[in-house]
């Protein structure tokens, strides 16, 4: 925390190395967090990308009020559910003249871009609706709050609450039953 | 069994080369296009910006050995302790260094130490100069006495500008650090031991070692603090402080030089003639 803050005096007075620093402190955090929202690693890469580089044009301006890390995390988190609203519409756009295109298990390749121990996990993942998909890594992965997840997502703490509930024990029964076979 | 909690933080990519040269490359550019804007405006807001709130606190550590009533007493020793303050305002020229070092304890993600310095140069005679960097990337900033003006330069960038000190600050540097004593007061009441003689650069100092020194802000956990005071010109010479943090280690280490072993010459700005100016 306090190299964080160190990093952003040095960032807000246009030091490149402190940007530099920042992005190789938390750069593969935050492409697996895009990775595990997007399932699919070009567009994390892409989503990281953009979100240094919006990060950059805050120099001046940006003040850290809480952890750097979870900032980040949200940055990825907002542009991740943009990227995932556009293929959805893209997607809706194509289900309309090519019906039952929906399915439950992901391309093999996206099952496997954490590895194939980690394959059932990233199958169950997929099967999660994005809002709940998107808060079990913000809580799990990032250790976000929370109260911070509830701002991020626009809905009351309850609610966060109740779908993280929801969402644990949707990948927990998916892991047992995977393991039952 | 593992928790679903557990499974998600097995989740671990690593950013590809090509992402790291995208991004390094963008920030570069990216910069090198604001660095013009950015610099004019760090002359303009520098004492008021977080980093001058740092950089104030940190001169205010050396502000309080300026200020420091009678410390006679409990410590002792060869070095006079209570004679240390009115030495060292019979001093004009002083040199204060702080170095803070941040390294990672029980946690993978900031396995390499960083570390970053502040240079500090006051002088009643030469003005005020100020460095921030260290690592190649430094950039100092300088006043002249009775001076209304802050010159920058970056030799990194191999640019520099001049520009006009804030109204509140005009005639301010660097008197408005001249308030003493409370961080050495505090330093010194904490529960101290000697440290006995020691050599730092080649130099014999005595020193003493206080638990839980004071920060400027929060508590260290296990926090130890040492003044190192020079035997011969009985002036400090260096403190210590270490400690933990939010999982970290933290040291800071402030260093001085006194009267002629800080020049004249560093309170003068060196601009190369290649240098840019982005003075508007």
């Amino acid at each position: 925390m306090l190299e964080d803050k160190y990093l952003i005096l040095r960032f807000n007075r246009g030091d490149k190395g402190a940007l530099h620093r920042i992005y190789d402190k938390y750069r593969h955090d935050l492409v697996t967090l895009a990775a595990a929202l997007l399932l699919d690693v070009s567009q994390a890469e892409d989503v990281v990308h953009d979100v240094f580089i919006a990060f950059l044009d805050s120099a001046e301006r940006f003040r850290l009020t809480g952890s750097l890390k979870g900032y980040l995390a949200t940055c990825v988190a907002n542009r991740a559910r943009n990227v995932n609203k556009a293929a959805w519409r893209r997607h809706s756009t194509a289900l309309d003249s090519v019906p039952e295109m929906a399915c439950d298990a992901p391309p093999p390749e996206q099952a496997a871009i954490f590895g194939e121990q980690l394959g059932q996990l990233t199958e169950a993942l997929q099967q999660l609706p994005y809002e709940q998909r998107e808060l079990l890594l913000l809580r799990s992965h990032s250790g976000m709050r929370f109260a911070t997840i509830a701002k991020v997502q626009g809905v009351s703490i309850n609610t966060v609450q109740g779908r993280y509930r929801y969402a644990v024990s949707k990948v927990r029964s998916i892991l047992d039953s995977e393991a039952d076979l | 069994m593992k928790s679903v909690d557990q499974w998600i933080k097995q989740l671990h990519l690593r950013a590809s080369d090509a992402l790291d040269r995208r991004v390094h490359a963008d920030i570069d550019r990216a910069l090198a296009d604001t660095q013009m804007t950015t610099h004019l405006k760090i002359g303009r807001t520098i004492m008021t910006s977080p980093f001058a709130k740092l950089a104030a606190a940190a001169v205010v550590v050396l502000a309080g050995m300026l200020g420091l009533n009678i410390l006679s007493g409990p410590h002792g020793g060869g070095v006079a302790w209570g004679a240390i303050p009115d030495h060292i305002k019979t001093i004009d020229t002083f040199m204060f260094r702080l170095t803070i070092g941040v390294q990672g304890k029980n946690d993978a993600s900031v396995s390499d130490g960083h570390t970053g310095q502040f240079t500090f140069y006051l002088s009643e005679q030469y003005g005020f100069r100020m460095d921030i960097g260290g690592d190649g990337t430094t950039v100092s900033w300088y006043v002249p006495p009775q001076s209304d003006t802050i010159t920058m330069v970056a030799p990194a960038d191999k640019k520099w500008s001049k520009s006009p000190l804030p109204p509140e600050q005009r005639g301010k540097m660097p008197e408005q650090y001249e308030d003493p004593a409370e961080y050495i007061q505090r330093f010194l009441a904490r529960p101290s031991r000697e440290l006995g003689r020691s050599v730092i650069d080649g130099v014999e100092v005595e020193g003493i070692e206080v638990t839980d020194p004071p920060i400027e802000k929060g508590k260290l956990a296990n926090g130890i603090g040492r003044l190192w005071v020079d035997v011969q010109n009985q002036l400090p010479v260096r403190i210590e402080i270490e400690g933990a943090a939010d999982g970290k280690i933290v040291r800071w280490l402030m260093e001085f030089k006194w009267s002629e072993a800080v020049p004249a010459s560093v309170f003068e700005p060196n601009i190369p003639n290649d240098y840019t100016s982005l003075t508007q």
